[in-house]
């Protein structure tokens, strides 16, 4: 802790040897990380919108069945993960390491589970045509034109996320597995996971929601 | 240079900066330019305040650090002859600062119930069309950022954190992503010339 210098009434949390923040350096590199993220994110959303308000007829292909009820199930797996991850957090603080990993492991499966449901459905939409350059003929009629940024935008952003859900999974097991984690850890890897939710709590009403099929 | 002059030297120019952008700004009120070009005028004004804004907390920190602006502060500490208190003088703790209780389970699961409830209100409001499209935008992006702020709020617990996290954190967050919106006006100037289609 620094004494205070002649010309300054009392220690300033800014001068060093002190945590001005309150927490400590990985946790503020973390939630750093996240401001920075979270704006390329919305970058990518912002350009999605763009290019859909710049668009006459934008496809709005997403059936009820299968695609709406998967997105839902995958939006309550990922808040069910991040429920978890919070236990993981709370038991971390009573220093139950065991309880720490099998909360731990819990999070990840929902985010497991998310990322299969979210393959599958792409699995689906491929199958049915879409590609990033082209949208089936079905969804643009008989004499419809088949290009479109549907399939960029729709595979980009949702493979953004789903690339940040698997890297999760990854960081959020070693940090289960690995003797030396600390409670601060736990703690960081769960902002990062909540950070995950967040960004599909934008993506899951922009990208399906606004693209439920009318009939 | 000795501190003290660097410290004058920094409040000076941040403080002149504020002036000159205020000045801009007010300047653009008074010709009446700011309801110039549509919106443009209006976005070049709030850009200056914002500015002014900024630059100005640097001069107004060092009053508050160095014993000014009394009336900012709790009534004990301005009693106590204005010493710097609450918001930013450092605690350090044997676990870096993390010093209040953690959630209680009821608390998150409450917070989880609602995050559950709203996503079921936003798909319906999916099939429900209660408004226009701009409508519905507004309506599912105003709840996923009720659900946003939650998640921030509680899961990452950053309601419970020190105000000067939460200041670095919130604004400029807040601040560049709702810049990206000066995009839309063109992306209309694009639809109408029938660009994309």
């Amino acid at each position: 802790m620094e004494v205070a210098k002649l010309h300054e009434p009392a220690v300033s949390a800014w001068g060093g040897g002190a945590f001005p923040y309150g927490v400590g350096h990985k946790k503020l590199g973390m939630w750093l990380f996240i401001m920075s993220d979270s704006l390329t994110f919305a970058a990518m959303l912002v350009g999605y919108s763009y290019v859909r308000v710049a668009t006459d007829r934008w496809p709005t292909p997403f059936p009820f069945s299968p695609s709406i009820i998967y997105a839902t199930v995958m939006t309550a797996c990922l808040l069910s993960s991040s429920l978890t991850m919070v236990m993981a957090v709370s038991a971390a603080q009573r220093r139950d390491r065991p309880r720490v990993v099998r909360w731990i492991f819990a999070t990840v499966a929902g985010g497991v589970a998310f990322l299969v449901l979210h393959l599958i459905e792409w699995e689906h939409l491929i199958h049915d045509g879409l590609t990033p350059r082209a949208v089936p003929q079905e969804w643009v009629g008989e004499g419809g034109n088949v290009q479109s940024l549907f399939g960029a935008t729709f595979f980009t952003i949702t493979g953004l996320h789903m690339f940040h859900v698997f890297t999760g999974v990854i960081y959020l097991m070693v940090v289960a597995l690995r003797r030396r984690s600390t409670r601060e850890d736990v703690e960081i890897s769960g902002l990062y996971w909540h950070f995950v939710d967040l960004v599909w709590m934008f993506v899951f009403p922009l990208i399906y929601l606004l693209s439920i099929k009318v009939n | 240079m000795d501190p003290s002059k660097e410290t004058k030297l920094l409040n000076g120019l941040c403080a002149a900066g504020a002036l000159g952008a205020f000045g801009a700004a007010a300047y653009t009120v008074a010709t009446g330019e700011i309801f110039s070009a549509g919106v443009d005028g209006l976005f070049f004004t709030l850009v200056c305040l914002l500015l002014a804004v900024v630059l100005a907390i640097v001069p107004l920190w060092s009053l508050y650090s160095s014993g000014g602006l009394r009336f900012l502060r709790g009534r004990e500490a301005a009693a106590a002859g204005g010493v710097p208190n609450g918001l930013f003088l450092a605690i350090p703790g044997e676990d870096e600062g993390h010093a209040h209780p953690p959630a209680s389970t009821r608390q998150t699961l409450i917070i989880w119930s609602w995050l559950l409830a709203l996503t079921f209100v936003e798909v319906l409001l999916g099939y429900l069309h209660i408004a226009p499209p701009l409508g519905m935008l507004i309506i599912l992006m105003g709840l996923s950022i009720i659900k946003a702020a939650l998640i921030m709020g509680y899961f990452m617990h950053l309601k419970f954190e020190r105000m000067s996290l939460i200041l670095t954190v919130v604004p400029a967050m807040v601040i560049c992503i709702s810049l990206l919106a000066i995009f839309f006006p063109d992306s209309l100037r694009a639809l109408n010339l029938k660009a994309f289609r």
